[in-house]
């Protein structure tokens, strides 16, 4: 992969690129998953918690995006709407784990030597806020990472995975008080 | 850990003014818009706000850094995205190719002929191409067509003089290689970059 | 069944060396949907060398359905004119038929070298 002089697309604004996608060009294309899918893999592993399931999501959510890029209205708004995909995704993935799990595990606090999927290596600062994070309750964080990053509603997170909306208000509440505590010392 | 518990630590009610954490994060979501004052005027109010606001900036950057560790697991997943998408799926219409013989059908799919325009138009005074639309009856010989064609070009180019070469290429191109009739070419630049070979040491 | 076979392959051939013509891709019976997968298409392994569609009618009138990819060093109407009388002269030296065939020839491709130099 070299720097930008040898694909002048590496360089294109997103609405370039998804134009020409729409329009078939598949280089295009790749110019996108490219730009867009380390980040969309690292939101879903924080909603899912498994690395290799967040994988799934996001090579189904490019699978899917390439049959509808046509039916983009606004080009330029092509990593919100991606973005949108795997959190629909990643929420249809919960809905059937909670098939099969009993409801008070997934409030389970993770033990504090989670497995390495969970715990990523990355700058200081970054990481304590990364770490703090995949420590929290599997449901704190789907919750957190769905409404922070993903800008999922309150509403339709409740919704989705049918618990009381006071329910994802508490655990968001109860997340961001944990986070916050952790990255500052808070008094 | 319930939902019930108290937490101590600063951030509950009484430490802002009446406020919840919920309240804050959704004033935050709203863009403080319409300003409250019950929440600008409260000090610990303002301190819980500032960091939840900067958590929020903290988390997309967290999420970009971890998004650029570990390059090189990004490659077998794009290579099965790639293998699994299929390029006939924007085929679009048939343009018909003429051929004396009444028993011999010819055709060019339209997905080419907005191929065969960008790598045209692409480079042109640095332009990149973006979308290609055909507009009118491309199955039937003979009737007007008009192209409509977004470009980004970079920034300081003559536009008007860039525009028209654009259309002067596409329609020599298009006459070589298609017996459309191309009747107006429409070109919209849509926004200006940086022209990468400018950027290379 | 193996003479259409034998004729397909024939065909992909004539059609494969036809000045111009840069890839045949499949014309099955599910009609043009292809999927490419774009890794292996550097790859020579083709097992399936077949890639012309033969259909015949209730009457036995015979169809040709060919999908190609051209350059666009040559004109594309000049391939693709190129492309089907290269197969009429080829069905016509195979035998007389009784209802001339009709040759469908696609293009879904043309290749052209990028240049990035602006």
């Amino acid at each position: 992969m070299g720097i930008g002089a040898n694909n002048p697309l590496d360089g294109a604004s997103d609405g370039i690129l998804a134009s020409r996608a729409a329009d078939g060009d598949v280089a295009a294309f790749e110019v996108l998953v490219r730009r867009h899918g380390p980040l969309m893999r690292v939101y879903a592993a924080k909603v899912l918690g498994i690395a290799s399931e967040a994988e799934d999501v996001v090579q189904d959510v490019f699978i899917q995006a390439w049959s509808q890029l046509d039916r983009l209205t606004d080009v330029n708004a092509v990593r919100s709407w991606l973005m949108r995909m795997v959190s629909n995704r990643a929420i249809e993935r919960i809905r059937r784990r909670k098939d099969h799990v009993d409801v008070d595990q997934w409030d389970a606090p993770i033990p504090a030597n989670a497995s390495p999927e969970h715990i990523v290596e990355v700058n200081m600062q970054m990481g304590a806020l990364a770490k703090a994070v995949d420590r929290l309750p599997e449901m704190q964080r789907q919750c957190w990472a769905l409404k922070e990053i993903g800008g999922v509603p309150y509403a339709e997170i409740a919704e989705q995975l049918d618990v009381p909306l006071s329910t994802v208000r508490g655990q968001l509440a109860r997340a961001r008080r944990t986070i916050i505590q952790e990255m500052e010392g808070w008094r | 850990m319930t939902d019930n518990e108290p937490m101590l630590d600063g951030l509950n009610p009484e430490d802002l003014d009446g406020h919840t954490i919920e309240e804050l994060s959704d004033y935050l979501d709203a863009g403080r818009e319409p300003r409250d004052p019950s929440i600008e005027n409260s000090p610990g109010a303002r301190i819980a706000l500032d960091a939840l606001a900067r958590l929020r900036n903290e988390s997309w950057a967290m999420l970009e850094i971890e998004a650029l560790d570990d390059p090189n697991r990004d490659q077998s997943w794009i290579k099965n995205v790639l293998a699994n998408i299929t390029r006939e799926a924007r085929a679009g219409r048939d343009i018909p190719v003429s051929h004396p013989d009444a028993q011999t059908v010819l055709n060019i799919t339209e997905g080419s002929v907005r191929g065969l325009i960008r790598a045209a138009g692409d480079g042109l005074g640095g332009a990149i191409i973006g979308k290609v639309a055909l507009d009118g009856d491309v199955s039937v010989p003979g009737a007007p067509i008009s192209l409509e064609i977004s470009a980004s070009v970079p920034y300081g180019e003559n536009l008007v003089a860039l525009s028209q070469l654009l259309r002067d290429t596409i329609t020599a191109e298009l006459l070589v290689h298609t017996e459309l009739n191309i009747d107006v070419v429409n070109v919209t630049i849509e926004d200006l970059h940086t022209d990468p070979t400018e950027e290379t040491p | 069944m193996s003479y259409d076979l034998d004729l397909s392959r024939a065909l992909t051939t004539l059609v494969a060396s036809t000045a111009g013509v840069t890839e045949v891709y499949p014309s099955g019976p599910l009609g043009r949907s292809v999927i490419l997968n774009l890794i292996n298409l550097a790859a020579d392994d083709e097992t399936d060398d077949a890639k012309v569609a033969l259909t015949r009618d209730g009457a036995g009138a015979l169809t040709v359905t060919v999908t190609i990819g051209v350059d666009a060093a040559h004109p594309v109407p000049t391939t693709l004119r190129a492309v089907a009388n290269a197969i009429r002269a080829h069905l016509v030296n195979l035998e007389p038929w009784e209802t001339a065939p009709i040759i469908d020839v696609r293009v879904s491709h043309i290749n052209t070298a990028f240049s990035v130099s602006g």
